[in-house]
Formats: structure tokens, sequence, C-alpha cells
């Protein structure tokens, strides 16, 4: 949390976005860089077991998708601390200590990931990749940002999602930064109800993803609510969130 | 000249496929591009003006000035 607490702290009413979390391995340290609109980067250090814990989480053995699995995980932790302007009720200081204990060759994965890291990849490589996943990134949020209807952009700007009235139902969503599990859906009450989880399909950028649901939501929702999975809002992770 | 443009999310971001929609050609190609694709099971979506939802299209139409491809739906 330390990564999102000390950009909120500093820029309160306007936080800036999360652009992308990348783990970095130096002088045989693990850290997780967080980077923002602003140009603002935090960084901590991460534990092996800690990194194992989230590639087994995950199942996810290569850089490149344990990358993609921690941006999401970031932007969804990101947007709802914003969203809240809270600290989650639950971190990693509080998960059970078995979980957090090393096992078997989570050792291993952790020099392998590094040694993978270290490879002959050349710095520049390493940059060209970074620089064009970055233009990606921008194109879909410009793409999303265009086709949000005022009262949707501005909430947007200001806390990172945005909510939606479904086509068909007329129903509330509001849509996460996040690449899954990222659409709430709301009763007439305004409690939140379920969480739903489409996205289509490819290994879209963030942006497209959050478009395509909003699209979806407003203009097929029937289609998109058949091939939804859901779950209660009560067992979602950010259950804290109002 | 009347441009049109379609828009289809890749992992780049998007790809945009610009086309004169007064010249018949160009507007072949586009119909062809556009039945490929909804082919796929990519949704064209006429986008709205200033993020208003839009409008879902089945049938190319060369009037629309830009049109999203968005790729097939799953659950996550």
């Amino acid at each position: 949390m330390d990564l999102f607490a000390q950009v909120l702290n500093e820029h309160g009413r306007t936080p800036p976005r999360l652009i992308d979390i990348v783990l970095e391995f130096e002088s045989g340290e693990a850290r997780l860089v967080a980077s923002y609109s602003n140009g603002h980067r935090a960084s901590v250090t991460v534990r092996p077991n800690d990194l194992y814990a989230i590639c087994d989480r995950y199942s996810t053995w290569n850089l490149d998708r344990l990358g993609l699995a921690l941006t999401n995980l970031g932007h969804m932790i990101y947007g709802q601390m914003v969203e809240c302007r809270a600290i989650p009720i639950i971190s990693a200081a509080q998960e059970p200590q078995d979980r957090r204990r090393p096992r078997g060759d989570q050792f291993h994965t952790t020099r392998w990931l590094a040694e993978w890291w270290n490879g002959p990849r050349s710095l520049r490589e390493r940059r060209g990749s970074a620089t064009s996943g970055r233009n990606a990134y921008d194109r879909g949020i410009r793409l999303l940002t265009e086709n949000l209807s005022p009262s949707q952009r501005a909430q947007y700007e200001r806390s990172g999602c945005f909510d939606v009235t479904g086509g068909d139902t007329g129903k509330r969503y509001r849509i996460t930064q996040a690449y899954q599990m990222n659409i709430l859906e709301f009763d007439k009450q305004g409690k939140r109800l379920k969480v739903l989880c489409f996205t289509p399909k490819g290994q879209l950028v963030l942006g497209d993803v959050m478009l395509a649901q909003k699209l979806a939501l407003e203009l097929f929702e029937s289609e998109a609510l058949a091939v939804a999975n859901t779950i209660p809002a009560r067992y979602h992770m950010f259950n804290y969130i109002t | 000249m009347h441009m049109g443009v379609q828009i289809v999310m890749d992992r780049k971001g998007d790809t945009r496929h610009e086309f004169d929609a007064t010249d018949a050609t160009a507007i072949a190609l586009a119909k062809q591009r556009f039945e490929e694709l909804t082919g796929l099971g990519f949704r064209a979506v006429a986008l709205g003006k200033d993020g208003s939802p839009g409008e879902l299209i089945r049938a190319f139409n060369p009037k629309v000035e830009q049109t999203l491809f968005i790729p097939q739906l799953q659950g996550g």
C-alpha cells in the first residue's frame, strides 16, 4: 500500500492516474515500481516469498504476465483507494503467516525471474518495449476518455472509475480501473449488489477494456450479462468500499 | 471529401483505418473490413458525439464517421 499511500497523501484532491507497476531487480533485490501520469514514481522492496505468493495466486510464471498481473492488481487497489480515500482493511501485514511462509521452490522461482531479467536482452530493448507499452496504454486511455460523457469523464478524472447505466435494464454499474472483476452492480437503493467480470477477447490495454465494458453495458447489456461471471459483492476483495 | 474512420481495438491500443466516404473503391474496402471483423465476432459501434453511447451497427454504413470495433466478449 506504500506504493499508493504516499501519492494519495501528496495529491489528495487530484491524484494522478496509475500508469503501470513493474518489477525491477537491483543489487539482488526485487522492487515494485509504480509509475503515475504526473511522472511520479514510487517503489517498495518485495520479498521473495511475497513475490512467489503473487506468482502462485495468479498462476503466472514469466515476467510479462507477472507485470500484467501486478498492474492489474495495482489498478484495482489504487482505484478503490482513490474512490474512498481509505487504506484497505486487508493489508499484506495482516495476511495469515502460513500464507507468507516460504514454500517449496519459491526461491528458485525468484532466482529464475532474476536471471530472466538480467539475461541477454539489451537495455535498449527493455526501454523500447517499455515505451511501446506506455504508448499503447496512453492510446487506450485517450480513446476511453474521448468516449466518456462529460459526467463520466469528470468522475473518472476524480476517482479512476465511472458509472454506466445499462441500456436494457436501466441498472447502474460502476466500472473501476482494472482489467477484470472491476464492474460493480448497484441495486435501486444504491447498495452494491454484485461484481461482474467480462472482458473483450485479446490482450487489450486498460483503456480499451474499460471502454468495451462501458459500450457493452450501454448498447448490448443482455449479451454482456450472458457471458459475465458474477460474485456477490460481499465476497469481493474490496468489500470495504461503500 | 468526407472521411470515415474504422477504429479496431488491439494490443497496441487501437489501429485506425481512414477512408474517403466519397470514393467507391475506398468504401468497398471499408465494407470488406467491416464484414471481416464482424464475421470474426467483433461488435461494431458507431461512436456518438461527446461520449454519448452511440449505436450498435450490424451493417456497414459509409455515412458513419467513426466506427469502433470491439472484440468478442468473454467471461473473466
